[in-house]
């Protein structure tokens, strides 16, 4: 007996992704999943733009880690230029980041990966019943979204961070506010892990390459090199290790290490960095009687709590380290060269590549973003997980699926917006 | 509660979900919303869609692909009102700003065999559909689209923000950008984002598009004053706005020009590869082989030229247009003290042309004749275009 499953639209997800499934006999035979998103070209829309001008473009690929974006894109800008951001800039990204975040993770968690396993349809549902855990939700969306808006200026797409440093200084007041605000979300945090360490995760393992930053001294966000279990290279280094190719159905790229899938995302950094979480979050892991590493992508959803746990004590120690002192960006000289900026955004590790001239015009970029990466691993987890659930009714089947898709946090508008482009010159 | 609630759809074409993200981000207020108003479709954070009819649609992002375009004509015709949310929606973004690229540079790509992909050219959604009412901006001020929804419960027609950017930027007592010599777009930039950019010291880039009266001529004229290159300036208004001042060169580039090369170079590649099977290597060879490369390259570059002298010759015509019609004051001036006026006017034409469409929409039979409306909007001068897209 042979049976084809069609996702058309999946829901609760970031953008538009189709998944194609066909059955024979128990084996499956087809899996495709990708973006049907139309295709926006971003790196065809930076040649010829000048350097400085490429975060604020860049910005636009995703609305919910525009942040990310941004400051991904100003690292690889000065990278190319060899510009060293001050320690105060520095640290005033990672609180956006921070920021950022935790708005992410509290989105993906409450508003769309927790429904399904409460048994609701949305997070709207789900008020009626559980408002004790949406308010939570809103709270921690709410904290986000102050810490971006108080740096960036903005909640989405950040204003004052540019190449060299930032525009405009939160007030020393502004910071200790934060500090105050983000101790006050502490027991959301731990609330939120301790949730998602109590919800049955349906049992399914498979090991795969798991990649993340590591910088060896802390949480890894905005330095590091990029390590896995088996392999460690540098930033600049990442195209001899990391391999892009097209598919027919997906508007959006896959990208392999030697041939093989890999895993980006909070699973990921747990596994390669777990020693260098706060102590409440190892807490909460210890009493949750887990080991990391972890091979079961559901319990992603664990470790962005666990994350949740771990940023909100980081950020508080950010604001601690944060003495403003007024300062200017560092002007920006013009010159050829070619600039890799990778962090860890909530979904993996983002990675912008440019090129560009003496006169700062961009001649050539390429940007890979989490979902790319993680989107062949998707499929094998898929392939494998299906045979254990064919017995169940076709609506439990897709129900399960979507999960499995839903708890890699995947963000579609991301991924299908790069296509690999080759430049004639 | 007797009263109906509004029946309310989200939708997203393709974008950054940045804007449906900034309505979700009201923390305090989105929860009380949800409660006035049936949400029927929001696939970003609801699984259940129920697609029968709408009383309002936000759709957010431009169509960029056949999809998209599919999924707009549907919800338009089972939605009263439509409204643009966000840049993408409104002016394109950008996305759009694909429209306005030499191609030819860049495109020849590893992405050929997924030519089923189907592309279609980015434009904003009111090149394909009525829309009824504009959020602008990117993303819009989440305040903005709170706001829009609570006029809609109290039976008030929304307002357009009627003041450039500039307005509040003063307001907010900033120092000016272009005095710093930044290329800020704010005075010809249509306001109602509290001058959020230029609060944090980033010039405004237009992304709320034009004010109706804008003088893209004096604006950059302006701006060239300061030391910029008219390419920059022209570059930089397009990147948020291209597509509402400009029309793009029509035969899109994605798809024609490779194909046209790519099929003439094999052609000619075909005998040659023959021969070399053959075992011909003599000195001949590779001048044939020379020979149809060269007249491929010949026919490209008669289609660039083509192309440039299309867009020279637009772009003139339109520049000439905005002269006549507007007065040659400093675009400050112009853009705050005429501002009320032009919009006093649109509204006044919109008003007799149309009825309201929030509080009755379901007695508005402009919505049939939007097609030929289109048809006849897009052979209009950009002004006039412009007026039409903002008119309430």
């Amino acid at each position: 007996m042979s049976k084809t499953i069609k996702l058309e639209h999946i829901t609760k997800i970031e953008g538009h992704a189709t998944l194609t499934v066909s059955i024979d006999n128990g084996q499956v035979r087809k899996c495709e999943l990708g973006s049907v998103e139309g295709s926006r070209y971003f790196e065809g829309l930076l040649k010829g733009r000048k350097a400085y001008e490429a975060p604020e473009i860049t910005s636009r690929i995703c609305g919910i880690c525009s942040c990310a974006h941004t400051i991904c894109s100003i690292h690889a800008v000065e990278a190319a230029l060899g510009i060293k951001p001050t320690e105060q800039t520095m640290l005033l990204r990672e609180l956006a980041m921070i920021g950022e975040r935790i708005r992410s993770h509290a989105t993906h968690l409450y508003f769309l990966a927790l429904p399904d396993y409460l048994g609701f349809e949305s997070a709207i549902d789900m008020s009626a019943k559980n408002k004790k855990e949406v308010d939570r939700a809103l709270r921690l969306v709410k904290l986000g979204n102050e810490i971006v808006t108080t740096i960036g200026g903005r909640e989405m797409h950040p204003v004052s961070m540019q190449v060299g440093g930032m525009l405009k200084l939160p007030s020393q007041e502004q910071v200790d506010e934060l500090r105050r605000k983000i101790q006050e979300a502490q027991d959301d945090s731990i609330a939120t892990a301790k949730l998602f360490a109590s919800i049955k995760c349906p049992k399914f393992e498979r090991e795969t390459e798991y990649i993340s930053l590591s910088d060896g001294i802390n949480y890894p966000m905005l330095t590091g090199e990029l390590v896995s279990k088996s392999s460690r290279f540098k930033k600049e280094e990442y195209k001899q290790f990391l391999e892009e190719y097209h598919e027919q159905y997906s508007s959006s790229n896959f990208v392999v290490k030697s041939d093989r899938p890999y895993m980006v995302g909070a699973l990921s950094r747990l596994n390669n960095n777990y020693r260098f979480l706060s102590k409440n979050a190892k807490k909460i892991v210890t009493d949750a009687r887990i080991k990391f590493p972890i091979t079961n992508p559901f319990m992603n959803n664990f470790a962005q709590g666990v994350e949740l746990v771990h940023y909100i004590n980081r950020g508080i120690e950010v604001c601690r380290k944060l003495a403003i002192k007024e300062e200017k960006p560092i002007e920006v000289k013009f010159k050829k060269g070619r600039g890799v900026g990778i962090i860890e955004v909530p979904r993996g590790i983002l990675i912008h590549e440019y090129e560009m001239n003496e006169k700062g015009d961009i001649t050539a970029a390429n940007i890979i973003t989490p979902t790319c990466q993680n989107l062949l691993n998707m499929q094998h987890d898929i392939k494998h997980y299906l045979p254990s659930l064919l017995k169940m009714s076709e609506q439990r089947l897709i129900l399960e699926i979507e999960k499995l898709i839903r708890s890699y946090d995947p963000c579609f508008s991301c991924s299908s917006h790069f296509l690999r482009v080759k430049w004639e010159k | 509660m007797a009263k109906e609630k509004p029946a309310v759809g989200f939708y997203d074409l393709t974008g950054c979900n940045g804007c449906l993200l900034s309505f979700l981000f009201n923390e305090d207020e989105v929860l009380e919303m949800a409660r006035h108003f049936d949400i029927k479709t929001f696939r970003f954070i609801k699984e259940v869609k129920e697609e029968k009819q709408f009383d309002i649609v936000f759709m957010e992002g431009l169509v960029a692909c056949n999809s998209d375009l599919e999924v707009l004509k549907e919800v338009r015709s089972k939605t009263k009102t439509l409204v643009a949310l966000g840049a993408c929606a409104c002016t394109g973004c950008i996305p759009a700003y694909r429209n306005f690229i030499d191609s030819s540079k860049y495109v020849a790509m590893v992405y050929e065999k997924a030519r089923e992909m189907k592309d279609v050219q980015p434009v904003p959604i009111n090149k394909h559909v009525q829309v009824d009412y504009y959020i602008p901006g990117c993303p819009p001020d989440k305040k903005q689209i709170l706001e829009f929804m609570k006029d809609v419960l109290l039976g008030k027609k929304p307002n357009d923000y009627d003041k450039p950017v500039c307005f509040e930027c003063r307001l907010n007592e900033n120092r000016c950008l272009l005095d710093d010599g930044k290329m800020c777009l704010g005075p010809m930039t249509r306001g109602g984002c509290n001058s959020v950019c230029t609060n944090g010291k980033l010039e405004c880039w237009g992304c709320r598009g034009p004010m109706p009266d804008a003088n893209m001529a004096v604006m950059s004229k302006l701006l060239e004053q300061k030391g910029f290159t008219k390419d920059q300036v022209r570059q930089r208004m397009r990147t948020f706005f291209g597509m509402m001042i400009e029309t793009p060169p029509e035969p899109k580039p994605i798809k024609i020009k490779p194909e046209k090369k790519a099929k003439k170079i094999k052609k000619a590649a075909k005998p040659a590869k023959k021969k070399a099977a053959k075992r011909l290597k003599k000195a001949a060879k590779p001048a044939k082989k020379a020979k149809p490369k060269k007249t491929a390259k010949k026919m490209v570059k008669k289609q660039k030229k083509a192309a440039k002298t299309v867009v020279k010759k637009t772009a003139k015509k339109t520049v000439k247009r905005i002269v006549k019609k507007t007065v040659k004051k400093a675009v400050k001036k112009t853009a705050k003290k005429t501002a009320k006026k032009a919009v006093k006017k649109t509204v006044q034409k919109a008003v007799t042309k149309k009825t309201q469409p929030t509080s009755k929409p379901a007695q508005q039979p402009a919505q049939q004749q939007a097609p030929e409306q289109l048809k006849n909007n897009s052979k209009k001068s950009f002004l006039s275009m412009l007026k039409g897209r903002f008119k309430k």
